[in-house]
């Protein structure tokens, strides 16, 4: 071989070896894809601040980013969302976003970018199909509108049910699992009734309450939308019980609504804490100490969002791809991750952690299964 | 000659060859696909969902149009039921949003979000609206169904902003496959230049390569079969063009050295075969001189004794030089009945010289009545004088005694005759190259022809020469076939004595030789005989002595001055046409005849020749004469 292919070919192979020999950062990025007025921020800043006490010498140190300047919830504030998340250096992950419709709508983005991103409470059932990127952390809305509607046949023994459901992924995916759940359990629904944030849910519940004798009246819907039909229900039907998904959250409603109303509602809880377990007791007391109240379930689901990314940085580095990998071997190549909600991938029933709570002596308490 | 630069052998430089087509080829295609393939195959699969999106969102408007119209028409005429039907068609919608179409464009996602907000908002106030009729609220329906109509006009707006975006972005992708294409284009220009660059490269590197060391191969082959053995051929690479000119060169050295080593042997040939012709009449003088002393008798034992011992040895002098003289003169080979034995004997007389020398002990062991076998004798006799001097050779440095045995046999219709010696034998890497030319264990000093030849000589001759390792010492034999078809007579023998005293009475001989010491005693024997001789020194006086006296019988040496044998029997013929048949030739070097006797073959006697056997040949003569 002459001296110049020579020095080509040594230079070649020279190059190859030091870009396989570069050292990888040291520093990686979780960005927030949530509004900056979400309470479940604390939780996310509780889960860095433990990664942070984890880590030992030479661990890579992980930050948490949040857009604070996009603070709308609609389809484009999301998007803008997810592009800002996208352009931050040395980004590994995100956790978000705030809505199943925004998730639903960002999901190509970091599916194009190759970023794992893992929403924490987003809960429809197409996130599942929207790409390799998105990994779901609570149980879709077809998991929960079944629990929903076991409860509503086997813990409230209803023969009759309507439903109201905000008309979004989230409530229509509810509606779904629940109409589901009832037909195949024998329970007559007489109304299914979509709802926006711009109803009348008191004309909407007098409508759909009118004239039948209801057992149950289900509600798809957030926080006040629940407040509306439940004292709405409660002049048309006052011996209905009222039963919501998992949107909505007690304080909010207790703001709202009568005790006498509250003493018929019953919420979904993705996660209800459970004393003596050591994940749960830990994160608990220390959400307490930060935040001076107790933990919601969207606070816990959350905080472990962010402490799955952190612990799959921490094993095979902040690349991305490696992370989403990473991610999708979890419980065949690698053992699932326990988390303060449970196992990720989950092991059990993928309902094994839902929980029908209702509010008794100024807390929620578990009311089915017992 | 050592390869002026060192390089890439040819066998890598046309893997390289082969490896950068094909890279070539290869990343063509692939740049063609990558560059070209996305956006084509994607124009239709990002279009697609745009597509379909506009009919969904088209579909959708023409459903809330309709759906628009059964509300106004239904609160028109405070038609409840037929309000009812359409909320729970409403409510039993599937969840279908073109959010879920993953392929839709980034930027459109927007607007399609948007758009199925407004949809979903125009949903929920129909349902609202049949609520409120449900709870006859008429006016209030009313009412909501304005905020219908612009949650419409929105929604309408949506569709069409989504249609500009869409069709922007279409364009956008056709503008990219455009431009794909276009670069796409100039980069194939590119690389059809780069393609023809790299033709350019190869074919100046085949040149280089190949192509002008072939030619240059080629050239002095040619000039290898047209004779001339001093061309080479410049070794300009180390690789397996510049081995093959090495090669060449070698091997152009190697037929050099042998043509000039055949040259010299040729040259020494040609200077023995004229010595020998010039010593032959010398030695037929002494011997004829000492036969004519002896015929005359009255001599003392001691001289006696001693003229025949000269005779002895001046015969014996001429049997070496006719053995000499058949060894260096190029033989045609024509096939003739040969007697193996006799050829042996030949030979041994041609190399007996170093017997003495070498301490070489001869066991011959002849068959006598040896069938005869079809072959040149001469060449037959070049075999076996290779072989015995090989044999000789084989046990110059070989512990006494050093035998040297020669056997001939017959055995099942095959002629053998075998030369074995005691030497140290073949060596083992000798034996497969043994009968290969230019396969020599005597270095430079060795042609590597001898046996080669040996072997294509008896081969001709029908037969094979093999050899045979003894363990201490080697053989070889010759086998050849036994000569059956009708063939003529072996030689005559050597005519005896004329049984009478003046056998040659009466016949007037002519007799023209140049050399008076050879020619005198020649005529005191024929006088002695009874014959009435004459002489000339050469052919123009023997010409005039015929015109004036006309022999019976003429004998005539072929080389003289003035006119020679070849001459004088072509004027004889020519003049004298009744004396043409009665010529006798006597030659030292029948080679000079070229073939072209001018008398027939018996009539033409070799010297030295012995006088008895031109008395024979004179007495042939005479008796076609009286016949």
């Amino acid at each position: 071989m002459t001296l110049p292919l020579r020095l080509v070919t040594s230079a070649v192979a020279l190059a190859i070896l030091l870009n396989g020999c570069r050292p990888e950062p040291r520093e990686a990025v979780i960005g927030l894809a949530l509004q900056p007025a979400d309470r479940n921020i604390g939780a996310a800043r509780l889960a860095e601040s433990t990664l942070a006490d984890e880590a030992g010498p030479g661990d890579i140190s992980i930050r948490l980013v949040l857009d604070t300047t996009i603070r709308d919830r609609d389809a484009e504030s999301e998007l803008l969302r997810a592009r800002s998340m996208l352009a931050l250096p040395a980004l590994a992950g995100v956790v978000g976003h705030s809505s199943s419709r925004g998730a639903l709508a960002a999901a190509p983005f970091y599916d194009s970018a190759g970023v794992p991103v893992l929403t924490a409470i987003a809960t429809s059932r197409l996130l599942r199909q929207s790409g390799p990127a998105v990994f779901q952390l609570p149980p879709d809305d077809s998991v929960q509108g079944a629990f929903i509607g076991r409860f509503v046949h086997e813990g409230l023994h209803a023969f009759s049910a309507a439903v109201l459901y905000q008309n979004d992924e989230y409530g229509m995916g509810l509606r779904d699992g629940i109409l589901a759940a009832l037909r195949g359990r024998g329970v007559v629904v007489t109304q299914s009734m979509p709802f926006s944030i711009r109803s009348d849910l008191d004309v909407l519940t007098r409508a759909a309450l009118a004239g039948q004798r209801l057992d149950v009246l289900i509600v798809a819907g957030r926080a006040d939308q629940v407040a509306d039909v439940a004292t709405a229900a409660r002049d048309v039907a006052p011996r209905a019980a009222v039963v919501a998904g998992d949107a909505p959250e007690w304080p909010e409603l207790v703001a709202q609504v009568e005790p006498v109303v509250l003493s018929r509602l019953y919420l979904t809880s993705l996660w209800l804490y459970p004393p003596g377990d050591s994940l749960a007791d830990d994160f608990v007391t220390r959400f307490r100490q930060a935040s001076h109240r107790e933990p919601e379930p969207y606070d816990a689901l959350t905080y472990d969002a962010v402490m799955l990314l952190g612990r799959g940085i921490r094993e095979v580095g902040p690349s991305p791809r490696r992370l989403m990998r990473w991610l999708r071997s979890a419980g065949t190549e690698h053992p699932a991750i326990r988390l303060v909600t449970g196992e990720f991938p989950p092991s059990g029933p993928r309902d094994a952690h839902l929980r029908m709570t209702q509010w008794r002596d100024g807390a929620a308490v578990l009311a089915w299964p017992r | 000659m050592k390869a002026s630069r060192s390089g890439l052998t040819l066998h890598a430089l046309v893997l390289m060859g082969v490896a950068t087509i094909v890279v070539y080829f290869i990343g063509f295609a692939v740049f063609l696909t990558f560059r070209v393939t996305p956006q084509a195959i994607g124009l239709p699969r990002r279009t697609a969902p745009v597509l379909v999106f506009f009919e969904q969102l088209s579909q959708r408007n023409a459903l809330i149009e309709s759906s628009m119209l059964v509300a106004r028409q239904a609160i028109a005429d405070g038609s409840v039921g037929r309000m009812d039907s359409l909320a729970r068609a409403i409510a039993d919608k599937d969840l279908q949003r073109s959010l879920f179409l993953s392929d839709v464009p980034l930027n459109l996602r927007s607007t399609m979000a948007n758009s199925e907000r407004l949809e979903g908002e125009i949903e929920t106030q129909l349902v609202e609206i049949a609520a409120l009729m449900a709870l006859r609220r008429l006016d209030e329906a009313r009412a909501r169904m304005r905020a219908v109509d612009s949650l419409h006009s929105d929604f309408a707006n949506e569709v069409v902003s989504s249609e500009r975006e869409g069709f922007a972005e279409m364009n956008d992708m056709q503008m990219e496959l455009a431009d794909a294409v276009g670069s796409t284009i100039s980069a194939m220009l590119a690389w059809v230049a780069l393609g023809a660059l790299l033709v350019l490269i190869t074919t100046g590197i085949v040149r280089r390569r190949a192509a002008r060391p072939l030619a240059e191969l080629d050239r002095a082959l040619t000039a290898v079969a047209e004779g001339d053995l001093n061309v080479r051929i410049p070794v300009l690479y180390d690789d397996e063009m510049g081995e093959l000119s090495a090669h060449f060169n070698v091997m152009t050295e190697v037929l050099r050295a042998r043509a000039e080593e055949q040259g010299r042997f040729a040259a020494a040939g040609q200077l023995i075969a004229g010595i020998a012709h010039e010593v032959n009449n010398p030695l037929m003088a002494i011997a004829a001189v000492a036969r004519t002393r002896l015929d005359a008798g009255d001599l003392d034992q001691e001289v006696e004794a001693e003229l025949r011992q000269i005779r002895r040895q001046a015969q014996r002098a001429g049997r070496l030089l006719s053995g000499l003289l058949r060894f260096v003169r190029s033989d045609p080979g024509t096939a003739a009945v040969t007697d193996i034995n006799q050829v042996v004997d030949a030979a041994v007389d041609l190399v007996s010289y170093r017997f003495g020398v070498d301490e070489i002990v001869l066991e011959l062991a002849l068959e006598p009545n040896l069938p005869v076998v079809a072959g040149s004798p001469a060449r037959l006799e070049q075999v076996f004088v290779n072989l015995i001097s090989n044999a000789t050779d084989a046990m110059i440095h070989a512990p006494r005694p050093r035998i040297l045995e020669i056997a001939t046999w017959e055995r099942g219709g095959v002629v053998g005759a075998s030369v074995s010696d005691r030497g140290g034998g073949v060596a083992e890497d000798m034996k497969a190259r043994l009968f290969l030319p230019f396969a020599t264990t005597k270095g430079t000093e060795g042609t590597g022809l001898g046996l080669y030849i040996s072997r294509q000589v008896v081969r001709d001759a029908g037969g094979d020469l093999a050899y045979r390792d003894l363990g201490k010492g080697s053989c070889f034999e010759v086998r050849l076939p036994v000569l059956t078809a009708a063939a003529p007579a072996k030689p005559p023998a050597m005519p005896g004595r004329s049984p009478l005293a003046k056998p040659l009475d009466g016949l007037h001989i002519l007799l023209v030789d140049d050399e008076l010491a050879v020619r005198s005693p020649i005529a005191r024997f024929l006088r002695r005989r009874g014959a009435d001789v004459t002489e000339a020194a050469d052919g123009l006086v023997a010409l005039e002595m015929i015109r004036q006296h006309p022999p019976a019988v003429i004998v005539a040496d072929l080389r003289m001055p003035r006119m020679d044998g070849v001459e004088l029997c072509a004027r004889i013929a020519q003049d004298f046409p009744a004396l043409a048949d009665r010529i006798v030739i006597l030659s030292g070097d029948l080679s000079q005849l070229g073939g072209q006797l001018p008398v027939p073959a018996h009539l033409v006697l070799a010297k030295p020749v012995e006088l008895d056997e031109i008395e024979r040949a004179i007495l042939e003569v005479g008796e076609r004469l009286q016949a």
